[in-house]
């Protein structure tokens, strides 16, 4: 596990226990949904990734908000390493509705709105990521960073909203109200699981950017 | 590395385990749920040791660093 602490060890354990039960309890134990079958059984992933993808941007937009303010770049190095993650999650909520919409609507991909504002959300946050890398001076790039993770970030709602703005194939969110108490509880399970994931994620990759942020320094000393 | 090696080897057993009990169960569109679960496990996995080898990567060249800053 490299060489993190005892808390963030535990940290990890705990994610992969979490995970186990939650995508156990979502396979095996929660009975199949009536109308759908059991292709449903895919949104006790999709639904909790496409959460922590917000979840990672909207820290994003935090982070960026008190980078321009304080210019500290440990809040920099935080907005980089939950990007990263909130990427990784996305892409996963993507590909996750891709094999749920086959079954369900005939094809692996169409421009609904919900679709495609999620694709726009992937591409705004890809490219923030090779911002990062086209940038040699580490303030400078800390700075355009900020500026897109602050803008970027409006796409977030207007993904969430857009399957309330423009109704199409997908569906609308759900509500407490709206599903059944088995199939709620399974969601809240698998929402802690990836949570907890992305809790060890972040705190594995914060410490790789504290990493890359030394090298950096040391190379210019070098240099 | 030998413990991603590991995790690798478990990761296919589960995969092959799940592919068998769907089918045992005779669960409708078995393909995109074990391709799905199976997907986002992969996905999380691999991000997870991508993040470890790119810190072992970078941890080797600050230290060589430190060792050639030594000299100046």
């Amino acid at each position: 596990m490299g060489p993190g602490t005892a808390i963030e060890k535990s940290l990890g354990v705990a994610a992969l226990a979490a995970m186990l039960v939650g995508s156990y309890v979502g396979l095996v134990v929660v009975p199949a949904d009536a109308a759908q079958g059991n292709v449903q059984r895919l949104m006790y992933v999709h639904v909790p990734a496409a959460w922590l993808a917000f979840l990672a941007f909207f820290i994003v937009f935090v982070m960026s908000v008190l980078y321009l303010i304080q210019r500290d770049e440990r809040w920099d190095r935080v907005a980089a390493s939950s990007a990263e993650i909130g990427v990784v999650f996305t892409v996963v909520t993507l590909l996750l509705g891709m094999m749920w919409g086959k079954p369900t609507w005939g094809v692996f991909w169409t421009w609904d709105p919900r679709l495609t504002t999620t694709a726009i959300l992937l591409a705004i946050y890809v490219g923030y990521g090779a911002l990062r890398s086209f940038a040699d001076d580490a303030e400078q790039r800390a700075r355009w960073s900020a500026i897109v993770g602050v803008i970027g970030f409006a796409n977030v709602p207007i993904v969430y909203m857009s399957v309330t703005w423009w109704r199409t194939l997908h569906q609308p969110p759900s509500s407490p109200r709206s599903v059944a108490p088995d199939i709620l509880w399974t969601l809240m399970l698998n929402l802690g699981a990836f949570t907890l994931v992305y809790a060890y994620l972040m705190v594995r990759r914060i410490r790789l950017a504290r990493l890359e942020g030394e090298l950096e320094k040391r190379m210019a000393y070098n240099a | 590395m030998r413990k991603w090696n590991v995790v690798g080897v478990v990761y296919v057993l589960a995969l092959i385990l799940l592919w068998f009990y769907t089918g045992r169960v005779e669960m409708d569109n078995r393909g995109f749920v074990v391709a799905g679960y199976g997907l986002t496990w992969a996905a999380l996995l691999w991000y997870a040791f991508r993040l470890e080898s790119r810190e072992r990567t970078t941890a080797r060249a600050v230290d060589s660093l430190e060792v050639a800053g030594t000299g100046d």
